[in-house]
């Protein structure tokens, strides 16, 4: 297996499309920051603050969509050029070229978390944090666990689809399908179970409630949504972006058991996988 | 070209792809028509009007999807040097391309009003306002997105990268349209005692509430009294959100040109000028169409 680790980093290093990618994340988390700088400052003559950490996790829904851009097409030239079946020629078990691949999609998972926060620290002189270090440590923790699992699953659609132009097709899809599904279902989470009107009567402006919300999601199907929007990647994300985590703990736990049931269920279908 | 389009038409008619589209904008039909149809028996003011045309988002993406992939395929399956081999001319080649294309998204339109009208019609009743204008709109938006898509995949080689970068340039134009559009929505000023008084807390232990929201109503500064006892004019606040000036009038237009923004404000109904909203589609549509033969004509397709 480490013959096909430093085969595949030795492609990495070569790999256009990621050093592209990664100057690409590192200029947009300068500029997203700079323009946070820039409305701070406009806050500050009304008299309100925006905070550092309010902006730094802003980004979180879209790191997803480089990483796998960048991991699908770098697993697709494994196919169209031929590389895995001669892999598999050569006496590689499956078992270890998925988790050989698997691995190097980590390292890539982690590699544009490092650049965007990174990046992104250069507001930090100039605004102030409204949460403890402690927090942010937790929020950047969740970010990377996050990323981590948006590798293993376009780890899983690159190593199951032969076709690349088939693969990268719904490795995006996929990406921002969960990204909208996700949005959606925190869109109807955030419905207030009550809600109050001001009607204007005959004695003045009223206040008309508080009556219950038709919208609001209770019960059992509540719980279920939140354990899907906390398990995705992308609802991760998405609530990062707002500071609306609520359930950090099992954040991070569920994003490792998303990373390793996925990688599970890859190596399962690869070795099953007729390789023509 | 009659050949052309002929052989397109056929490849259209076995292409996965196309059938998933057709599905996925039937479905929406479905949905939306039931979705209608249940905000009615809550006793929502909901018409046949209403979501009519939540389909139009789904045109720039499912159209770069298909383009890409349509068109692609021409490329790795050495289709494209055939047909160059055989005599046609470039020109001809894209142009029934970019026909097929458009004739296939007139398609996808019909599977969402097939399924929409013919659900919602019974089940909530006909239009109460005029839609054509909107439908026209979304025709020439179309054209517009059949236009960039069949350029990016036809002067693409690679099917997968011009896959990527049109589905990637697809929700980019919709995410970017949407969140202008949302700035644009923010109100200049905002009466003050309409949001003094309002807490939402998640404070569990006052008695006040019992679901979560704490509500504290001051009604002398709900509803101030000038010195006769009348009630007098809220205090207008400047939103500090609010985007004025010059800054406003780009973002209006970058919404009024572009096919995402377009997507937004037709699907919004915000619409004060189809004519001029088509008209810059049409411009889209001819400008990248010309661009893309120029590019095309002068490609080595080895």
């Amino acid at each position: 297996m480490s013959r096909l680790l430093s085969a595949n980093f030795a492609r990495l290093k070569k790999n256009k499309l990621l050093w592209v990618a990664l100057v690409f994340m590192a200029a947009i988390s300068v500029f997203t920051m700079i323009m946070n700088i820039s409305q701070s400052k406009e806050w500050e003559t009304y008299g309100e603050k925006l905070y550092f950490d309010s902006c730094y996790f802003l980004l979180s829904p879209f790191i997803g969509l480089f990483i796998t851009v960048t991991i699908v097409f770098f697993l697709g030239v494994d196919y169209s050029d031929g590389t895995i079946r001669n892999k598999i020629t050569a006496g590689h078990k499956r078992v270890e070229i998925y988790s050989a691949n698997l691995i190097t999609c980590v390292f890539v998972s982690t590699l544009f978390d490092v650049v965007w926060l990174a990046f992104g620290l250069i507001g930090l002189p100039f605004m102030e944090c409204e949460q403890g270090i402690g927090e942010i440590l937790i929020y950047v923790l969740i970010t990377l666990l996050f990323s981590i699992s948006t590798g293993a699953i376009a780890a899983l659609v690159g190593m199951l689809i032969s076709n690349k132009a088939g693969s990268t097709t719904t490795a995006i899809l996929l990406f921002f399908g969960l990204l909208i599904v996700s949005s959606y279902i925190i869109l109807q989470l955030d419905e207030p179970e009550m809600y109050s009107y001001m009607a204007m009567t005959n004695e003045g402006t009223q206040i008309v409630g508080p009556i219950k919300n038709p919208q609001y999601i209770g019960g059992a199907l509540r719980v279920v949504l939140e354990c899907i929007v906390n398990t995705l990647p992308s609802g991760q994300a998405v609530m990062l972006s707002n500071m609306a985590l609520q359930h950090t703990v099992f954040d991070i736990v569920v994003s490792v058991f998303l990373t390793v049931i996925v990688s599970a269920i890859g190596i399962i279908a690869f070795n099953k996988k007729d390789i023509k | 070209m009659s050949k052309l389009l002929t052989a397109g038409f056929s490849r259209v008619f076995k292409k996965k792809t196309f059938y998933i589209c057709l599905i996925i904008m039937a479905v929406n039909g479905v949905l939306n028509a039931l979705s209608i149809y249940s905000d009615k028996a809550l006793g929502y003011n909901s018409t046949l009007d209403s979501i009519f045309f939540e389909y139009v988002p789904f045109i720039p993406i499912l159209m770069s999807v298909f383009c890409a992939l349509f068109i692609g395929t021409e490329y790795s399956d050495g289709t494209m040097r055939n047909k160059i081999v055989s005599g046609h001319k470039r020109s001809t080649i894209y142009l029934s391309n970019f026909i097929i294309c458009a004739a296939a998204g007139l398609m996808m339109f019909g599977a969402y009003f097939i399924t929409y009208l013919g659900l919602g019609i019974p089940l909530v009743g006909f239009f109460t306002e005029a839609i054509i204008a909107l439908v026209g709109c979304s025709a020439a938006l179309l054209l517009a997105v059949t236009g960039i898509f069949t350029l990016i995949a036809l002067t693409v080689k690679s099917k997968s990268a011009s896959a990527v970068i049109s589905i990637i340039l697809a929700f980019t134009m919709i995410f970017v349209a949407g969140i202008l559009y949302s700035l644009l929505q923010q109100p200049e000023y905002y009466h003050e005692y309409g949001y003094i008084g309002m807490n939402y807390q998640d404070d569990a232990t006052s008695d006040n509430y019992e679901f979560g929201l704490h509500m504290e109503f001051n009604m002398e500064e709900m509803n101030p009294l000038d010195s006769d006892n009348n009630a007098a004019e809220p205090e207008l606040i400047p939103n500090p959100s609010y985007i004025s000036g010059v800054k406003r009038q780009i973002y209006q237009f970058i919404l009024d040109f572009t096919p995402g923004g377009q997507s937004i404000l037709i699907s919004s109904r915000d619409v004060s000028n189809p004519l001029l909203l088509a008209g810059y589609s049409i411009i889209i549509s001819v400008v990248t169409t010309a661009a893309g033969l120029i590019k095309f004509n002068k490609m080595n397709l080895n």
